[in-house]
């Protein structure tokens, strides 16, 4: 472990890396108690986030994907060109430039906003929720159904047919050779999965067999839960560990050797 | 109208997105045409959404200030932070790239990156302590949670190997195996069931919206 | 109080400094303990291994600065080992503080890998509306991009041609540290038909292990330790494998103070107190 010179003052450089470690140790020092550093840089961090996010949203969204479309629209209207800036081709076919037709989304978007001007018109706002939910709700169902609950179904059956090399071969599957372990994991899984299933399943009393099936169901949840909880003291670490990299590494210059 | 009308678009707008699936796109010009214009509205219209609530924001902490809150000092260092990172932001940047604008990259990982980095690290120390707290073999299903974090914990990180091997745990019966194990086959079953869940409750809603039954987006108010 | 009270009641603000001493020794002076890899990561490097027509990746970077130690050794382990298979990688994000973390790796990916933007690589920058963007790319992908984001025009760049849809990619990649994994699953993977495979945070892996079962991703790195995987298997040790010894004392100190609680719990008064109130309550029945 070598000492090397803590990051200099001097640079630009040099200075953000002061900032940013002032600005680790302000939230750091909420494990001692809450106190005016931190709340300062806990609203800091709202701040900056806000601002960054208008920032990003208008050059990487907003403007490529409305406002030059927009542009070239009135400019196709300056020069006359009705058809072209309302993304119509000379025989007035429907042209994959929107132009003009932008306007749309973006009288949608002022209907949102018009909660912050006009309570009496703030209405509007939900003919823009319904056509961003109602969109985003025609694209879930085709694909929901198939992605999170047939392909799953079939997942907790796809070992059995993968330990059977006909079967294997006619779904397109890499064959293998199952020993018992690979049996017993198969059944553990598929009988994990639906009693997991029953444990969520309140059409019916807790009872008789639905009762046993719960109670197993429970003990793989919790296991389940279990291992979730193992990951999430991971990532928390790491995150930790990100944040002392950088104040050993780059601000204090510690390099080890 | 007030409800009609947005129960009426989300029922046209959902149905042709569903619709639009099933369509040999490329071959069907209009449907083409629609599907790719409703998704790049639905592009900007989140643009709008992010506005509602920066703006939301601001004036819930200009009323703090106007209202002399005790805690308004903090108000004004949201508002100003805001200000000033979307001025850099907006009107400090030539050209047509924010990726050129190296003030605002400057800004983004001397302010940003600290701040968030650090306010999620400060989770590891909040895991911790809750864990020494709660966690309690209680029971049957609490000492199952236990184990089963225990070992993921040691077995998915190199000391669990260190330790099997110290132990003459070999083979299957080593923690990172027995870890490996727990994610591969309980996990995954537990996961699975809660995963079909939600596939159910997704496809529902989406019916839902669709048909005119659900209507919680449009708020509370007439 | 005996000893076993105390060890229930322990003031947070000493487990808060033994974790601060345990998680900083070993990042100040490494143990080295082994890091060994999993199956999940190594069918990932293997497919990315097998990759021959030089169709691009798509690196799917949704994540911020918040899971950034996480997240980040995996964006450079891949994107050493794909540049240096001479497969394009093209980045996009569709989490809001995603670019400025990206544009970071980017700048390394020039400077250490020597990787030529718009030819090796390509950034497209950040982009709203989540599935529509994912929709949107299948239609065309400078239709949801029209500009990269250092502001050239998408279908300018040379790493573009023959690259029109997202259909067109060898594998999407999601660094994820939300449910965007999800998005990207449900429709590139099983919509378009594209290969997909998950990097995700820790907190989010162990639910992707269910795709990864039924064959809908083809790999999975999960959290740090999975970073630390990959720079292993490009034979490039980073930040994560650094991070390795650490996160496993970071672990034991967890783990001890789980088992004080509970030696406090039954050892001490106050569970002696459940356990003479749940005695009581068994002999009313």
């Amino acid at each position: 472990m070598i000492l090397n010179l803590i990051a200099p003052l001097g640079t630009t450089e040099g200075l953000g890396i002061w900032i940013a470690a002032f600005l680790t140790l302000c939230i750091f020092s909420f494990l001692y108690k809450d106190n005016p550093f931190y709340k300062f840089a806990e609203h800091l961090f709202v701040g900056v986030s806000s601002g960054y996010y208008i920032s990003i949203y208008y050059w990487n969204t907003l403007k490529p994907n409305m406002i030059d479309e927009l542009v070239k629209g009135f400019k196709a209207l300056g020069q006359g060109n009705t058809q072209k800036a309302f993304g119509l081709d000379e025989s007035g076919a429907v042209m994959a430039e929107p132009h003009l037709r932008m306007l749309i989304p973006l009288m949608l978007g002022i209907f949102i906003l018009l909660i912050f001007i006009s309570r009496k018109n703030a209405w509007l706002s939900r003919i823009s929720f319904a056509w961003y939910i109602g969109v985003a709700s025609g694209i879930a169902i085709p694909t929901a159904m198939s992605t999170r609950v047939l392909l799953q179904a079939q997942g907790s059956i796809r070992d059995f047919c993968s330990y059977n090399s006909d079967c294997a071969t006619s779904a397109g599957l890499d064959p293998q050779v199952a020993t018992t372990a690979l049996w017993i994991n198969a059944f553990l899984l598929l009988i994990g999965t639906l009693s997991a299933l029953a444990y969520f399943f309140f059409s019916l009393p807790s009872k008789g067999a639905l009762k046993v099936m719960n109670k197993v169901g429970i003990y793989f949840l919790m296991i389940s839960f279990g291992a979730s909880f193992g990951y999430t003291v991971m990532a928390r670490i790491s995150l930790l560990i990100g944040r002392l990299q950088f104040l050993f590494y780059e601000w204090l210059g510690i390099t080890i050797s | 109208m007030k409800t009609k009308l947005p129960v009426t678009i989300a029922f046209l707008t959902g149905l042709f997105m569903a619709f639009a699936y099933f369509v040999e796109r490329d071959n069907v010009a209009w449907v083409r045409i629609l599907y790719e214009e409703l998704n790049q509205n639905n592009i900007v219209l989140a643009v709008f959404v992010l506005f509602l609530g920066v703006g939301t924001l601001l004036i819930r902490h200009a009323k703090k200030i106007r209202d002399k809150n005790s805690d308004s000092i903090y108000s004004w260092v949201v508002i100003v932070s805001t200000l000033a990172v979307a001025y850099i932001g907006l009107f400090q940047t030539t050209g047509e790239s924010i990726g050129a604008n190296e003030n605002f990259q400057w800004i983004f990982n001397n302010f940003q990156v600290p701040l968030s980095a650090t306010m999620f690290s400060l989770l590891a120390f909040f895991v911790a302590s809750a864990a020494y707290r709660a966690f309690r073999a209680r029971n049957t299903e609490a000492t199952l949670l236990l184990i089963a974090a225990a070992i993921v914990m040691i077995g998915r990180v190199p000391i669990g190997s260190v330790i099997s091997d110290s132990l003459s745990l070999t083979g299957s019966f080593s923690l990172p195996a027995i870890a490996e194990w727990i994610l591969d086959i309980p996990n995954t079953a537990a996961k699975r069931a809660i995963t079909i869940g939600i596939g159910l409750g997704m496809t529902a809603t989406a019916i839902k919206i669709i048909f005119g039954i659900e209507r919680t987006y449009m708020g509370s108010g007439k | 109080m005996n000893i076993w009270d105390k060890l229930s009641s322990i003031d947070r603000r000493w487990i808060f400094l033994a974790m601060a001493i345990f998680v900083s020794w070993p990042v100040l002076k490494p143990l080295g303990l082994p890091v060994t890899t999993t199956k999940e990561v190594e069918s990932l490097y293997s497919f990315i291994e097998e990759i021959e027509d030089k169709k691009p990746i798509i690196l799917a970077l949704d994540y911020g600065p918040s899971t950034a130690p996480e997240l980040t050794p995996m964006a450079k382990a891949v994107m050493r080992h794909a540049v240096s298979k001479g497969i394009p990688v093209v980045g996009v994000s569709l989490a809001p503080d995603a670019p400025g973390v990206a544009n970071d790796i980017w700048k390394w990916a020039e400077e250490e890998l020597g990787a030529i933007p718009g030819e090796d690589i390509a950034y497209l920058g950040y982009k709203a509306g989540t599935t529509n963007v994912i929709l949107q790319m299948g239609q065309g992908i400078s239709k949801a991009f029209p500009k990269d984001y250092y502001g050239n025009n998408t279908d300018d760049l040379e790493i573009m041609e023959g690259f029109e849809s997202l259909k067109d990619a060898s594998l999407v990649l999601g660094l994820e540290a939300t449910a965007i994994m999800d998005l990207w699953i449900q429709y590139a993977g099983d919509q378009m038909g594209v290969p997909v495979a998950g990097g995700m945070t820790a907190v989010s892996a162990p639910e992707a292990y269910v795709f990864y079962q039924s064959g809908q991703i083809v790999g999975l790195m999960g959290g740090m330790k999975g970073g630390a995987e990959y720079e292993l298997l490009v034979g490039a040790p980073g930040n994560a494998v650094q991070g390795m010894d650490a996160q496993s004392l970071g672990h034991i100190v967890i783990i001890v103070f789980i088992i004080f609680g509970n030696l406090g719990f039954f050892l001490g008064k106050k569970g002696q107190d459940v356990s003479r109130l749940k005695s009581l309550r068994g002999d009313q029945k």
